[in-house]
């Protein structure tokens, strides 16, 4: 059970700016999606807090201590990304046997009880994999090490629909027998959308707001019809964006369509997860 | 195989589905239920969010929790349900035909007719 | 850093290490048939085992130990920021390894060394009797037993240190990119060598190198005060060989502190 607290994070390659002042909390027991675009400083913030690179400026707050360079804290944490960090010439097997000289509560039993159901042979070589199943390895990886925080940094990428549906019950799975704090940073929003309980979205470099799934899906909602009908509708509103077609207009209102009046002859809709992100962090 | 898809807040998708189940028979009263990581596990959400969702059954009444065994229907949630649906069929369904009805130029009396064949039809199967 | 983290990496690390052993087994038996062959086919000679024997067999050690430890270093770093540890902990970790791997190859060497002995009738000839051959010492009234330990120890020291130089080396070769690395290092080289020479001449080189000689207690070597046979000054050579390694390893956490990983790439991806 931990908590892991972002304060004021600067990172900058050369002359991007990778993150700019990032304060967020990341709190025990919690699923998370970490969403943005491309570029949006998903990784550089997941990489800091695994102790993988160093922010120019800002702390990272692990359970009260700060986690930069201070192994108490990091071997709380354990992060699944692009990178392989592990020996290429490792079995799988032996990939597993090495998390656990450093994660006490790895789960070995769990771990190849995962492989046989992935079809993933534990004794073939990392660097012998398809690039699909070496993601999953380190995704069973992450899954089996038991630490109290958990990062998964595009851990479908590469996975055929099957396996994907297989990592999300199996994270649900893990995560109900073992509660603890998984952040995952995905481009697949609606496929996650079910599974993440709290949503960080990352818009360049700056976090946007950390909130709730369901308060995020209540933020907006699509109003279409004839334009000049759906424009006199949005006068006075706040807008997130907007498509035409024709005569057919329609524009994403800011607001819960709850409370939204509706006239005739407009047709309103909620938004879905992945929606009100792509409204929200097109520039 | 029910798919929990992002519109409606998912907890709330979840607890119609128990409902709808309760309604067609699925999950008797007084019948056990699976438990919320099952349920999760099975439509890969949130356990947190299958657990509101339920909550909100508790808070109905339709279900109830006993410990250290799981969760079951109460009795006359069937009823509890139908009466419940009952009230929104107006604002559901009815509303909403007549605003299209309206669109397509249906009268009432079209309506009128359209509904005794369907009910007649009904009768029928 | 803490002591689950460093035991956890030189677990890892050892665990890397484990099959070497092995190889310098493998590398003497085979040297050995290897020579005999030889010998016999060019000399026409029946095949035999006799004076076939590694001398200076330790220091080969000390090569192939560096050998294994450039191999590999890289790998212990990566493997430390993929498992939640910090890069001064590997450090501290490598070298830590590395003390205990330098202990059981020199064990190991002093257990081939008699066996070899015995088998080709050569006397042993350690590469650290530049220290001091073993009949002059027991003519100084040393026992065999303090004799082998001296071998040990100065193997064992002598090891640590070149693993701290492997440390170095590859701290400045993850802190900077490949190519400032590759002239830092070559830098290394080249400053001590025909950097002086060509700077102050070859006097100057032949002092500096003389100093150095000295430092490690081969005073005598290079400056025999007598005729008497060369006895080194062991417990000055171990004392700079741990003391240099100690401060090789500093200033490797001192780099790495904040340096970001490197992954090695996938070969055959």
């Amino acid at each position: 059970m931990s908590t892991i607290e972002i304060r004021d994070l600067t990172k900058n390659y050369g002359k991007t700016t990778a993150l700019s002042n990032v304060s967020v909390t990341f709190k025990e027991n919690c699923i998370y999606g970490l969403l943005g675009r491309n570029g949006a400083g998903k990784s550089t913030l997941l990489n800091i807090i695994s102790g993988r690179t160093f922010a120019d400026s800002g702390e990272v707050i692990i359970d009260g201590v700060n986690a930069t360079g201070n192994d108490s804290a990091l071997c709380k944490v354990h992060l699944m990304s692009e990178q392989l960090l592990y020996n290429p010439s490792l079995k799988v097997k032996d990939m597993f046997k090495t998390a656990s000289f450093y994660y006490p509560d790895f789960d070995m039993e769990y771990a190849m009880k995962l492989c046989s159901e992935y079809e993933l042979d534990t004794n073939r070589k990392l660097s012998k994999l398809s690039t699909g199943y070496r993601t999953i390895a380190k995704a069973v990886n992450a899954l089996a090490c038991g630490a109290p925080i958990v990062l998964f940094d595009e851990p479908v990428l590469g996975l055929d629909a099957n396996h994907r549906d297989l990592f999300y019950k199996h994270v649900v799975n893990r995560y109900s027998e073992r509660p603890a704090t998984y952040v995952i940073s995905t481009h697949l929003i609606e496929e996650t959308a079910g599974i993440i309980e709290r949503a960080v979205i990352i818009k360049k470099g700056e976090v946007l707001f950390d909130k709730d799934t369901d308060e995020i899906r209540s933020m907006g909602y699509s109003v279409s019809g004839k334009a000049a009908d759906v424009d006199e509708f949005a006068k006075g509103k706040e807008l997130m964006g907007g498509d035409a077609l024709g005569g057919l207009k329609t524009l994403y209102v800011k607001g819960s369509l709850e409370n939204a009046d509706i006239p005739e002859g407009l047709s309103a809709e909620p938004m879905n997860l992945q929606n009100i992100f792509i409204q929200l962090t097109n520039s | 195989m029910a798919n929990f898809d992002g519109e409606k807040p998912i907890y709330i998708q979840m607890a119609e589905w128990i409902e709808e189940n309760i309604l067609t028979g699925v999950f008797p009263e007084e019948t056990q239920i699976p438990s919320t990581t099952e349920i999760s596990a099975m439509y890969r959400i949130n356990p947190a969010t299958a657990l509101k969702g339920v909550n909100i059954l508790v808070d109905k009444e339709i279900i109830y929790k006993k410990r250290g065994l799981g969760m079951f229907v109460c009795s006359g949630a069937e009823q509890k349900i139908r009466s419940e649906r009952k009230q929104e069929f107006c604002d559901k369904y009815i509303k909403s035909l007549i605003s299209e009805a309206t669109k397509l130029g249906i009268t009432k009396n079209e309506i009128i007719n359209m509904i005794e064949k369907g009910c007649d039809g009904n009768e029928h199967n | 850093m803490s002591a689950n983290s460093i035991i956890a990496n030189c677990k890892y690390q050892l665990y890397r290490l484990r099959s070497v052993p092995l190889f310098y087994l493998i590398w003497v038996i085979g040297s050995m048939l290897i020579s005999a062959t030889i010998r016999s086919l060019t000399e026409k000679v029946p095949f035999s085992l006799r004076e076939t024997g590694q001398n200076g067999f330790d220091a080969l050690i000390g090569i192939f130990i560096f050998a294994f430890m450039c191999a590999n270093i890289t790998d212990f770093f990566n493997t430390a920021a993929a498992n939640g540890t910090s890069r001064t902990t590997a450090c501290v970790s490598a070298y830590i390894s590395s003390v205990i791997f330098s202990i059981i190859s020199a064990l190991e060497v002093s257990v081939i060394f008699p066996i070899m002995s015995l088998i080709t009738g050569d006397d042993e000839m350690w590469g650290a009797s530049l220290y001091g051959v073993n009949y002059v010492l027991y003519d100084e009234g040393w026992s065999d037993f303090a004799v082998r330990l001296r071998f040990l120890g100065i193997a064992i020291f002598s090891y640590i240190a070149l693993c701290a130089v492997v440390i170095l080396i590859a701290s400045i070769s993850y802190k900077l990119s490949n190519w400032a690395a590759l002239i830092i290092t070559l830098l290394l080289i080249f400053i001590p060598t025909g950097g002086i020479y060509f700077a102050l001449g070859e006097d100057a080189l032949a002092s500096f190198w003389c100093s150095v000689v000295k430092l490690v207690g081969l005073a005598d070597l290079v400056d025999p005060s007598s005729d008497a046979p060369f006895i080194g000054n062991a417990s000055q050579g171990a004392a700079v060989f741990i003391g240099a390694s100690l401060i090789l390893l500093l200033i490797s956490c001192l780099i790495t502190r904040r340096s970001s990983v490197k992954p090695l790439a996938i070969k055959g991806s």
